[in-house]
C-alpha cells in the first residue's frame, strides 16, 4: 500500500517538474515577447521624443529668422513712419525749406522699398494689430501641421511601455514561483530519506506554488 | 521512498543504457549550448553596431538639417534679401534721375552674387528676382536628410532584428539549463517511471531547442540600406514636397520593388499612400495605407490618415471603426478624435458625432489648461480645432453645391440633417478655439450685434481695395467682456486681421472698426472671400462677410467638380509656399498673396494711387459711436460726422450702392452670401443693413467731404442673393 502510495506520488510528482519545466520555459519565451512588445514602445517613444525635438528646433529656427526678418522691417517701417510725419510738417511748414522737403521725400522713399522689401520675407500673417510678430501663434500653427505628418507624442508609448513592463514583472513572478515549486518536488523527488510528513508537505508547498505560479503565468499571459 | 523498490541496479545492462543516453544528450547540451552562447554573443554585437549606426545616422541628418537651415536662412534672410533691397534702390534711384546711385546700387547688388550659393543661375532669375527656396534646399541638403533619416530607421530595424535573434538565443539557453534540469533529475531519481519522464522530456527539448536554434542562425537580417530602395524612396519624398505627386508615385513604386516583397518598405507605401491622396486617388491610398499598418506601421498619425481617406472615399462606418480602435490606445490624439468625428457626422450619426464634438471640446481644453500648466504655448490646440472646423465648413459647401462630385456626398444620406449638424459644430468648435485662446471662462453673454456692414475703400483707379472697414451696431456689451474679430479668408483665418478689445465703452452703440492689417501703408487686400466672426467673451454673436475679386476673378471660382477636401494647416507652410517656386497651388499663394505685389507681378502701381495719405498707420483702428438707443437716426448721424478718411470711403462706396438700387444689395449682399455657405444666411440681414445704413452715412459721406463716388470693385460683381434681392428700409430712417 504504501509503496503504491510511493510509487504513484513519484509518477505524479514526475510528470508535474515536466509539465513545469515545460509551461515555465514557454512562459518565458512569452515573457521574452512581451518584453519585446516593450522594448518596441519604449523605441517608439524615443522616435516620438525624436522627432518632437527635430520639429521643435527645426520651426523654433525658422520662426526665429522670419522674427528677424520682421524686425528688420519693422525698424524701416517705424522708421519710414517718422519721415513721414517730418515730411508732413516740413510741407506744412509756413516757410517751408524746398531742400529739407525734397531730402525727407527721397528718404522716405527709400524707407517704403526697404520695409516693403522685407515684408516679403516672412509671413506676415502673424503680424500682429499692436505692430509685433506672433512667433508662438505661428510655432503652433507648425506644430500642428507637424503632428499629421510624424508621430510626436511620446507619452503614450511610454505607458503602454509602462503597461507591458507590469506585464513582465508579473510574469517574473509566476516563474519565480514556478521554480519554488519545482525545488520542493525535485527534493521530494531526488532525496531518499525523507520522513512522510516531509514528502507531504513538500508536495503540498510545491502543488500550492505550482498552482499560483500557474494562475498568474496565464492571467498575464497575454 | 527509501524503500521504493524500482530503483534500478546500478549492475544492470539497461541502467547503463540510460546513463550513456543521458550522458549522450548532456554532452550534445554542452555542444549546442556553445554554440548558441557564440551565435548570441555575435548577434548582440551585431545589434549594437547597428545601434550605434542608427544613431550615428540621425546625428548626422540633424546637423545636416539645422546648418542646412541656418545657412537658407542666411543666403535668404540675408544675402537675398540684401539683393531685393539694392534691386529696389537702384529701380528708385534710376526712376528719380539718379544714374550714378542707380549704377552703385546695381554694383552692390551684383556684387552678392559672387558670394552667394543660392543667387546663382541654378536656383535664381536675376531678370525677374525670383528664386527657387525648394530647389536649392534640395540640392543643399534636403535630400541628404531624408537619405539619411530612412538610413536611420533602417539601421534601426537591422539592430531590432539582430536584437531578436539575441533574445530567441538566450531564450534557447535558458532552456538548454532546464533540459539540464531535468537529465539531472532522472539521473538522481528513485522512480523508473520518473527517470523515463524527465528523459522523455529532456531529451526532446534539447533537439528541439538545437534545430530552432539552427532556423533562427540560418534565417538573414534584412537591411534595407543594401536594397538601393533608400535612394528612390527619397527622392519620392523631395519630389512631394515639391508637389510633383506623379513623379514621386513612380519614385515610390520603384523603392517598393526594389525593397521586395517578402520586406514590403512600410515608409514607401506611407508615403505612395500621401502622394495617392494628394492626387485624389483615395482608394488606392487605403490599401497603401493598410498595407503599411500591417507592416506594424501603426502610429496615430498614418491610422489618422487612414481614416481621413476612408472618409474621403465615403465609407463611413470603416473610417469610424479604425479610427475608433486607434482611439482606445490614443484617446488624446486631438487630430484622430476630429477625424473621428466628422465620420460620425457623415455617416449620420447625429448624437453619437455631437457628443464627439463635445468630448473634442473638454480635450481641447484639458490639454489647453496642461500645457499652460507646464508652461507651453498651446497655439496648436486652436489651430487644429480650426482646421477641424474648415474642414466642416467644406463639408457644407460640398453638400450645398450641386455640381459637386465626391464619394462624401453621394455617401451621406441625409444631407440636410448633415448641414445642419455641421454648422452647429462649426460654432461650436469656433467658439472654443476662442475662448481657449483668450483663455475665456464660459458664461452668459447678453451682447445683440445687427449685421454687420463692409465698406471697402479702393485705389483711385479703382482697381484694388485698400482697406475694408466694418459697421456694426451694439447692445448689451458690457465693460470688461472681450470683444474679439475674427477674419477668415477663403476658410482659412488670416491672424493679422484679427482684432480685439477689452470693452471698456458704453454698452451699446456702433462702432466702425478698421478691419485691414496696418503694417504696410501701401496694404492691398488679397482676392478672396472674407468671412468676419464677431465674439463676445467666446461666444459667436455675429457674422457677415464680403468679397474681394482679383484682376484675375479667380477667387470667385465655384468648388470643382471633383471635390477634394484640401489641408488647411499645409496652406501655411511658409517655405513651401509658392511666392518664388510656381506650384500653382491657388490656396497657398492667395494666403501670402503679396502685399506688395506690384513688384512682384510687375504690375506697375504707382503707389500714390493708394488712398493712404492720412492713415499712414493708424494708431487707433476703430471708431466709436455710443447712443442710448442704437437704431434711433441720431445715433447714425453721430456717426456720420465722424468724418474721418475711412468714413469717407466707406460711406463713398455705399453712398453709390443707395443711389444705384441694385448695386446696394450687391455690395452689402455680396458679403453677406458669400462668405461662406452657412454665415450667408445669417447675414442676409447684413446685406439689408449695409443697404440702408449706407443710406444713413451717406451724410457722413458728404459731410467728409470726398465728394467723388469711388466704385467698389469687390463688388463689381453683383452675387445673387435671393433673400436679399430687395432693399429692406430701415426703421431707424
Amino acid at each position: 500500500m504504501q509503496e503504491n502510495f510511493d510509487s504513484r506520488l513519484n509518477t505524479i510528482i514526475a510528470f508535474a517538474i515536466s509539465i513545469l519545466t515545460i509551461f515555465s520555459g514557454l512562459l518565458g519565451w512569452q515573457m521574452g515577447n512581451i518584453a519585446g512588445n516593450a522594448s518596441g514602445e519604449y523605441s517608439a517613444a524615443q522616435r516620438a521624443e525624436l522627432n518632437a525635438q527635430k520639429i521643435q528646433s527645426i520651426n523654433i529656427l525658422a520662426v526665429e529668422e522670419n522674427h528677424r526678418s520682421f524686425l528688420t522691417y519693422k525698424r524701416y517701417y517705424d522708421e519710414y513712419q517718422l519721415v513721414s510725419t517730418q515730411l508732413d510738417e516740413a510741407q506744412s511748414a509756413k516757410d517751408a525749406d524746398i531742400a529739407v522737403i525734397n531730402k525727407l521725400s527721397a528718404r522716405q522713399q527709400e524707407l517704403r522699398i526697404l520695409y516693403l522689401s522685407n515684408l516679403k520675407l516672412f509671413p506676415n500673417v502673424y503680424i500682429t494689430r499692436d505692430g509685433t510678430y506672433d512667433t508662438k501663434t505661428q510655432l503652433g500653427q507648425m506644430w500642428a501641421q507637424a503632428t499629421r505628418e510624424l508621430d510626436l507624442e511620446p507619452t503614450p508609448h511610454l505607458e503602454a511601455g509602462r503597461i507591458l513592463d507590469d506585464q513582465v514583472q508579473k510574469m517574473q513572478l509566476a516563474l519565480i514561483l514556478l521554480a519554488v515549486s519545482l525545488f520542493f518536488f525535485a527534493i521530494v523527488s531526488t532525496v531518499e530519506s525523507l520522513k512522510r510528513s516531509i514528502i507531504l508537505i513538500f508536495s503540498g508547498s510545491g502543488s500550492v506554488f505550482a498552482a499560483i505560479g500557474i494562475t498568474i503565468g496565464l492571467l498575464y499571459w497575454s | 521512498m527509501s524503500e521504493d523498490t524500482n530503483t534500478p541496479d546500478p549492475d544492470s545492462t539497461s541502467n547503463r543504457t540510460f546513463n550513456v543516453i543521458v550522458a549522450i544528450a548532456v554532452a550534445v547540451i554542452a555542444l549546442a549550448g556553445s554554440f548558441i552562447t557564440k551565435i548570441q554573443s555575435d548577434a548582440s554585437s551585431l545589434s549594437s553596431a547597428a545601434g550605434n549606426d542608427e544613431q550615428m545616422y540621425y546625428y548626422r541628418a540633424m546637423g545636416e538639417q539645422i546648418s542646412g537651415d541656418a545657412n537658407t536662412n542666411y543666403e535668404f534672410g540675408t544675402i537675398y534679401q540684401l539683393w531685393v533691397e539694392y534691386n529696389l534702390l537702384a529701380t528708385s534711384a534710376e526712376k528719380n534721375g539718379d544714374l550714378a546711385a542707380a549704377n552703385s546700387y546695381r554694383n552692390l547688388r551684383d556684387n552678392l552674387l559672387n558670394n552667394s550659393s543660392l543667387l546663382t543661375s541654378d536656383y535664381f532669375d536675376s531678370t525677374t528676382g525670383n528664386i527657387d527656396l525648394l530647389a536649392y534646399k534640395t540640392n543643399l541638403y534636403q535630400l541628404n536628410v531624408i537619405q539619411l533619416l530612412e538610413m536611420q530607421s533602417a539601421a534601426s530595424d537591422v539592430a531590432d532584428a539582430w536584437d531578436e535573434k539575441d533574445s530567441a538565443y538566450v531564450l534557447q539557453l535558458t532552456l538548454l539549463a532546464v533540459a539540464s534540469f531535468l537529465l539531472g533529475l532522472a539521473l538522481m531519481t528513485k522512480s523508473k517511471i520518473a527517470r523515463t519522464v524527465f528523459v522523455a522530456s529532456g531529451i526532446p527539448m534539447v533537439v528541439i531547442i538545437s534545430i530552432w536554434a539552427y532556423i533562427v542562425w540560418k534565417q538573414p537580417v534584412y537591411d534595407l540600406r543594401e536594397t538601393g530602395a533608400i535612394q528612390h524612396f527619397a527622392n519620392g519624398v523631395n519630389l512631394t514636397e515639391q508637389k510633383h505627386w506623379t513623379e514621386a508615385l513612380e519614385q515610390f513604386n520603384r523603392a517598393i520593388d526594389l525593397a521586395g516583397e517578402d520586406q514590403p518598405y512600410g515608409h514607401a507605401y506611407i508615403h505612395r499612400a500621401q502622394a495617392n491622396a494628394k492626387l485624389g486617388k483615395f482608394e488606392a491610398a487605403v490599401n497603401d495605407y493598410l498595407l503599411a499598418i500591417d507592416m506594424g506601421e501603426n502610429d496615430p498619425n498614418v491610422v489618422g490618415n487612414l481614416v481621413w481617406a476612408l472618409f474621403q472615399t465615403g465609407k463611413f462606418p470603416q473610417a469610424i471603426e479604425v479610427g475608433q480602435t486607434a482611439l482606445e490606445e490614443n484617446p488624446d490624439n486631438l487630430w484622430l478624435q476630429l477625424r473621428v468625428g466628422m465620420a460620425l457626422l457623415a455617416n449620420g450619426d447625429q448624437e453619437t458625432a455631437k457628443q464627439q464634438y463635445q468630448n473634442i471640446v473638454e480635450l481641447a481644453s484639458d490639454k489647453a489648461s496642461n500645457m499652460r500648466s507646464l508652461g507651453d504655448d498651446p497655439s496648436e490646440i486652436w489651430w487644429q480645432l480650426n482646421d477641424a472646423s474648415f474642414q466642416l465648413e467644406k463639408l457644407v459647401q460640398l453638400l450645398k453645391k450641386s455640381k459637386a462630385v465626391s464619394p462624401v456626398k453621394s455617401s451621406i444620406k441625409d444631407k440636410q440633417l448633415v448641414i445642419q449638424s455641421a454648422q452647429d459644430f462649426i460654432s461650436l468648435l469656433n467658439e472654443a478655439s476662442v475662448s481657449l485662446q483668450y483663455e475665456i471662462v464660459k458664461s452668459e453673454v447678453k451682447t445683440v450685434v445687427n449685421s454687420p456692414e463692409f465698406a471697402l475703400a479702393t485705389t483711385s483707379d479703382q482697381v484694388y481695395v485698400h482697406k475694408v472697414d466694418v459697421v456694426f451696431q451694439y447692445s448689451g456689451l458690457e465693460k470688461g467682456q472681450l470683444l474679439a474679430i475674427k477674419v477668415l479668408r477663403n476658410g482659412i483665418e488670416d491672424p493679422s486681421w484679427t482684432y480685439t478689445k477689452i470693452w471698456d465703452q458704453n454698452s451699446q452703440g456702433k462702432i466702425t472698426i478698421i478691419l485691414t492689417p496696418a503694417y504696410a501703408d501701401v496694404y492691398i487686400v488679397p482676392p478672396g472671400t472674407y468671412e468676419v466672426h464677431i465674439y463676445v467673451n467666446g461666444k459667436l454673436i455675429q457674422s457677415g462677410g464680403f468679397l474681394v475679386n482679383g484682376s484675375d476673378s479667380s477667387t470667385t471660382a465655384e468648388i470643382d467638380s471633383n471635390f477634394v477636401f484640401s489641408d488647411m494647416l499645409n496652406s501655411f507652410n511658409f517655405f513651401n509656399m509658392d511666392i518664388f517656386a510656381d506650384t500653382g497651388d491657388l490656396v497657398e499663394e492667395d494666403l501670402y498673396f503679396d502685399p506688395t505685389q506690384f513688384y512682384e507681378t510687375g504690375q506697375e502701381i504707382d503707389i500714390d494711387t493708394l488712398n493712404n495719405d492720412e492713415e499712414t498707420a493708424p494708431e487707433n483702428n476703430d471708431t466709436f459711436t455710443t447712443c442710448e438707443d442704437p437704431n434711433s437716426p441720431e445715433c447714425a448721424s453721430q456717426d456720420a460726422t465722424n468724418g474721418d478718411t475711412t468714413e469717407d470711403t466707406a460711406n463713398d462706396n455705399i453712398t453709390e450702392d443707395t443711389t444705384n438700387g441694385d448695386s446696394t444689395s450687391d455690395n452689402a449682399d455680396t458679403g453677406g452670401e458669400d462668405a461662406g455657405g452657412d454665415t450667408g444666411g445669417e447675414n442676409s440681414d447684413g446685406g439689408d443693413a449695409g443697404g440702408d445704413t449706407g443710406g444713413e452715412n451717406s451724410d457722413g459721406g458728404d459731410a467728409g467731404g470726398n465728394s467723388d463716388p469711388v466704385e467698389d470693385p469687390g463688388s463689381a460683381e453683383p452675387v445673387e442673393d435671393p433673400g436679399n434681392v430687395d432693399p429692406v428700409e430701415d426703421p431707424g430712417q
